[in-house]
């Protein structure tokens, strides 16, 4: 406990926010299974799950350690690849929530699965972004390390 | 330290900008020609080897837009003018003298254009200088509109805003809109409204008057004496109680109005256009009494698997693992157990029978509004299919009348007989006799059914006309679908009626069999409007013959003669042969008691019917050597070569040969509204879409912008959506064949504005309850009416080069469940009610493109449906162009439809069907490479003879040229990522040069 506070001590506002996106990676890749998965879904692309996925790992890697600040940078592209890949494989499902047309009498259920799919991958792919801008470690961190 | 950071935030902003950017750039590429669409540019460039020569095969009528629009805008006015239907007037109509008026209703401030949602939307809404107000309508005819009032509504918001909600009228007027009431009391007009759309259907009380609305309505009662309701809705509402109620002293039935019907019905209102429009669908007093609508909602089967998500429940079946069928086939199901008694067909002949007391007619079964315990017509019954009013009188009267040549002809002598003119429709019906070969082969009858009509000119008063009404006797013509199997005329008497609509021609008939009011009819017939023709032989009509003896379009189009002899192919949409005998008990005049249709029960799929749900085992492979069909073979021919040729000419198979596997599979495989160019052939492709519902889904293309203000507020036409048309139903109700075949030439013409070579429509579904959602978009309950009505418009939208694309093909009845829902019908029903309703626009005027519906036939889907889109569309009815997909949004709608008749699928980006349209798939399947090859085939024929090929010379050369929005997206990305990769590049360089500092 006391080695996570210690651990935390270090830790700038970059950190959590690419905890952050590291959690909505998260949500997003059990969120897109599922619903992809369904009978009604039209299954999951490997790019997204698999960039995801990278993501994660790659995230919690710099979480763990900013190894030379490029945590923001890969993560970002990880992210924005995945992202990417779900609006190509997504768009006709935008298209067609926006005209309004229902399929089976689905509005409801295909606008929820969107929704929420979109929320998580555009949170995680801001806030990526926004870690890019705020330091992960506090100053003077490390020079306290390698004291 | 804050360089580093910021050489990091700006690497991983543009690091993912860049991405991002280049996804959607893949994706917009991907989707070429259906942005090139939206945006009005082309991917193509045409290099004719003779500058000279006239490639514009197919030209404009109209030299610009202004000059178009003009007669755009004429043409919707008529239409409205004529389409406005008169069903009760006391005398307070026209208001030829009052002028300060009330406008009540949120209605009356936002009118019902056309759907309330989907392609059929109206255009450019809220634009009052487009779509015109009722305010604006009224004060063009001279009224004054109470300002307070129209403000009051004007100011309303959220729900009381909405003008299609069942709280229409909540809000009632107060403060200085009260006192308006009185001041402007000369007389009231009450607007209610109704609208649909896409997706879904209307719920069970929707046409149900509110207390809400009552409460306006006495409202408006209290300021006026003279109070004038506008049902403003594309589906019948219940005015039972109004027609009923002495204070409200005339009632118009107004579809969705498009741009200028508000001025419509200021005209009709001053009696400056005498009103001529005929209903077509009947007024029920109750809009839950028809005989479908006791069965209209969809079933799910019984042992159907589901899945929860999203906070709802999906049902579907699965197919086995490994097979090649496919999962989540949609597991509802309908069965139309009212047979052929749609709409005014069963209120009239249950009427007939309850008259000539047969049939338990008067049976307490249906009964909604019926008083004394059995079922009555005067009171189920406001207004009937047909009907319709005017401000003059006329007399009809038959002056010859033959049948000869399989063809009825009847000339009636109109007659205006009032004190102003007007117009009036003549309306021709028949009754078939209803025989015991009937009874015992389940043959049903309708007493009265539409053969024909027609409308005369505006006639002065005491002016005559004589119409000449003909139709082939096939349309009258009775499907037995359990013996003869095939088309009959029955031996005995049939009788020809004109009237004010179905119910006046069937009392017409009635009197003419001695039946009087004392017989329980609602008023006595004249006999004299009938003629009767003695059968005296009982005929098959399996291989009908057609000559321009009979029905024809404007322009001369007569239907198609083929060789395909009719019989039954629709037997697996019946459920009493999937699953036995007695499952499904149909609507019959012979005992309407026991007949009387009932919810569904639900019913377990059979096995051989899951399998054909899912697919499973219905597509057969063919050979695996596919080394005999030729493909990338030279580049000899290209497509202008075979302008004119015949579909069967021996170059088609030289020009296919030529086309690569990857050319055959993206003209079918690709894209939502276009077809990319085909450079090889020096085929530039084409840009199609949506619709005739409304118009073209599409503004106006900027090269054709004029100097001239095309609206107040409107800058140039490049801001103008070409959807200004009122609802196919209202356009129905002028009864009127040459305005609708000029209101398909107008929308051809639109079509070259806009940009479109095939344009989707018009709907040829039918109105099978007041509730289906696309109501709007179709024109009426009745399959003849929409079999007439479709030809003039699709021969009028394909009379100049345009391709006209009837939708949607076919049983596409509902809404709710559209995807997959699968109808069950028994074969008399299908071919006389929603097939029949597209066998004029496809076999008469001879429509070059067919959309297939989302829903099933039986089992099957529609588009894999080797009897609906083969034996019948193409063999019976002689179809030679080709079909088209609706936005193929579900697995079911597979690939391998090509093998049964569904040419091209109509795809969003990222939502094709790769996995069967791939080049190894073609070379592995004879069956599946022969298919997409005939299906270029059959999209290449109709284009090459249609305006698509405008601008390309016999020996002319077909380039890539990149658009605009391409390059500007390829620069984007390259310097997205040029920057991006730099920052990364400042970013190592600032840890570099940090490293060293610290060493």
């Amino acid at each position: 406990m006391t080695k996570i506070k210690e651990f935390l001590a270090k830790k700038g506002v970059g950190f959590y926010i690419m905890l952050g996106a590291v959690l909505f990676a998260f949500m997003g890749v059990i969120a897109y299974s599922v619903s992809e998965s369904s009978a009604t879904g039209r299954g999951v692309s490997p790019l997204i799950v698999v960039m995801l996925v990278l993501a994660i790992v790659a995230g919690l890697a710099f979480c763990w350690k900013d190894f030379l600040g490029f945590g923001p940078i890969v993560l970002s592209i990880l992210l924005s690849i995945a992202l990417g890949a779900f609006i190509y494989t997504k768009f006709n499902d935008f298209t067609y929530v926006y005209y309004g047309v229902g399929t089976d009498g689905q509005d409801a259920k295909l606008s929820a699965a969107l929704l929420s799919s979109t929320i998580f991958f555009a949170v995680m792919w801001l806030a990526a972004i926004a870690s890019a801008f705020v330091k992960s470690e506090k100053t003077g961190a490390n020079k306290e390390a390698k004291k | 330290m804050f360089k580093k950071r910021l050489w990091r935030a700006l690497a991983a902003t543009l690091s993912a900008v860049f991405v991002v950017t280049l996804s959607a750039s893949l994706l917009a590429f991907t989707s070429e020609s259906d942005i090139n669409q939206r945006l009005g540019t082309v991917s193509y460039k045409i290099i004719n080897a003779d500058e000279d020569a006239d490639t514009e095969y197919f030209k404009r009528k109209t030299n610009n837009l202004d000059e178009y629009m003009a007669q755009k805008l004429d043409v919707i006015e008529r239409t409205t003018d004529e389409g406005i239907v008169l069903v009760k007037n006391d005398g307070v109509l026209p208001l030829k003298t009052e002028k300060k008026v009330s406008l009540f209703g949120i209605g009356s401030r936002r009118l019902v254009y056309n759907t309330s949602s989907g392609n059929a939307e109206i255009g450019n809404s809220g634009v009052d200088s487009v779509n015109m107000t009722l305010k604006k309508g009224m004060e063009n005819s001279g009224f004054e509109v109470a300002p307070s009032l129209w403000n009051y509504y004007s100011g309303l918001s959220g729900n009381q805003a909405n003008n299609t909600s069942s709280s229409v009228g909540q809000a009632l007027p107060n403060g200085d809109a009260q006192a308006d009431i009185a001041a402007y009391g000369e007389a009231a007009i009450v607007v209610l409204t109704r609208n649909t759309g896409e997706g879904g259907d209307a719920a069970e009380t929707y046409y149900r008057v509110t207390d809400n609305e009552r409460a306006v309505i006495n409202l408006a009662k209290s300021g006026s004496s003279k109070v004038i309701l506008v049902s403003n809705s594309p589906s019948p509402l219940e005015l039972d109680e109004f027609e009923r109620d002495a204070a409200v002293n005339a009632i118009l039935v107004v579809g969705g109005v498009g741009a200028r019907g508000a001025n419509s019905i200021g005209k009709i209102l001053r009696g400056t256009v005498n009103p001529s429009g005929r209903l077509a669908d009947i007024y029920a007093a109750d809009s839950q009494s028809s005989a479908a609508f006791q069965n209209y909602k969809t079933q799910i089967f019984g042992n159907a698997e589901s899945s929860q998500g999203g906070g709802r429940t999906s049902y579907f079946f699965s197919a086995p693992a490994g097979s090649d069928g496919i999962t989540g086939a949609n597991a509802y199901y309908v069965t139309q157990k009212e047979g052929i008694y749609l709409g005014f067909k069963y209120y009239e002949t249950r009427y007939e029978d309850s008259v000539m007391g047969v049939g338990n007619a008067g049976s307490a079964k249906g009964v909604y509004k019926s008083q004394g315990g059995g079922w009555k017509y005067a009171d189920e019954v406001t207004y009937g299919f047909g009907y319709g009013q005017s401000y003059t009188a006329f007399t009809q009267e038959i002056t010859s009348f033959s049948v000869q040549n399989s063809v009825v002809n009847m000339s009636v002598k109109v007659k205006n007989t009032g004190s102003v003119a007007g117009k009036e429709v003549v309306q021709l019906y028949a009754q078939s006799p209803y025989t015991a070969y009937d009874k015992t082969n389940k043959v049903e009858k309708s007493a009265v059914q539409l053969v024909n009509f027609g409308k005369t000119r505006t006639l002065a008063a005491g002016a005559e006309q004589t119409l000449d009404l003909k139709m082939d006797l096939y349309n009258i013509a009775s499907y037995d679908y359990t013996n003869a199997k095939t088309w009959v005329l029955d031996d005995g008497m049939y009788y020809f009626a004109v009237g004010n609509g179905a119910h006046d021609a069937l009392n017409n008939i009635l009197a003419k069999k001695g039946k009087t009011a004392a017989n329980g009819m609602t008023g006595n017939g004249d006999a004299a409007l009938v003629k009767e023709w003695n059968n005296g032989t009982f005929t098959k009509l399996d291989t009908p013959e057609f000559t321009d003896e009979g029905f024809t379009t404007e322009n001369g189009l007569y239907h198609n003669n083929t060789d395909q002899k009719v019989a039954n192919v629709l037997e697996s949409a019946d459920l009493n042969n999937l699953l036995g005998a007695g499952t499904v008990t149909y609507l019959s005049r012979n005992d309407w008691d026991a007949t009387w249709p009932v919810r569904d029960a639900q019913i377990n799929a059979s096995a051989e019917m899951i399998k054909r749900l899912t697919f499973d085992g219905v597509y057969t492979p063919g050979s695996a050597d596919t080394s005999g069909i030729k493909h990338d073979s030279g580049s000899a021919y290209q497509l202008s070569m075979m302008m004119g040729l015949p579909y069967d000419h021996d170059l088609w198979d030289d020009l296919l040969d030529q086309m690569s596997i990857e050319e055959l599979i993206n003209s079918i495989n690709k894209n939502f509204g276009a077809i990319d160019p085909i450079f090889s052939l020096a085929f530039p492709g084409t840009n199609d879409n949506d619709g005739v519902g409304s118009g073209p889904v599409g503004n106006y293309l900027p090269k054709f912008n004029t100097a001239a203000t095309p609206f107040e507020g409107v800058g140039k036409y490049s801001d103008v959506n070409a959807r200004m048309y009122p609802s196919q139903s209202m356009e129905a109700q002028t009864f009127n064949q040459e305005l609708m075949y000029e209101i398909g030439e107008c929308l051809s013409e639109d079509s070259y504005y806009v940009g479109f070579v095939s344009l989707w429509g018009p709907g040829l579904n039918l109105h099978r309850t007041p509730h289906s959602g696309r109501n709007p978009e179709y024109f009426s309950e009745d399959a003849q009416l929409t079999y007439i009505v479709g030809a003039q418009m699709t021969a009028g939208l394909q009379s100049n080069g345009v391709i006209a694309c009837p939708k949607h093909f076919a049983f596409n009845d509902a809404e709710d469940q559209r995807y997959g829902y699968a109808p069950f019908i028994n074969e008399q029903a299908a071919r006389e009610t929603s097939l029949r309703g597209f066998e004029g626009a496809v076999s008469v005027a001879k429509a070059k493109n067919v959309m297939n519906a989302l829903n099933r036939i039986g089992c099957d889907w529609v588009g894999a449906s080797d009897p609906v889109q083969n034996t019948i569309l193409r063999g019976e009815w002689g179809f030679d162009g080709y079909v088209l997909t609706d936005n193929a949004l579900q697995p079911f709608q597979c690939g391998r439809g090509v093998a049964f008749g569904t040419d091209k699928w109509m795809l969003l980006p990222g939502n094709d069907r790769n996995s069967e349209f791939n080049k190894a798939a073609l070379l592995g399947d004879a069956r599946l490479f022969e298919s997409v090859r005939e299906a270029n085939h059959r999209i290449l024929y109709v284009y090459v003879n249609s305006a698509a090929m405008n601008g390309v010379s016999k020996d002319a050369t077909v380039v890539y040229s990149t658009p605009w929005w391409k390059s500007t997206l390829i620069a984007a990305d390259v310097v997205f990522g040029v920057i991006a990769v730099g920052c990364v590049a400042m970013f190592v360089v600032s840890n570099l040069i940090k490293s060293k500092g610290r060493a």
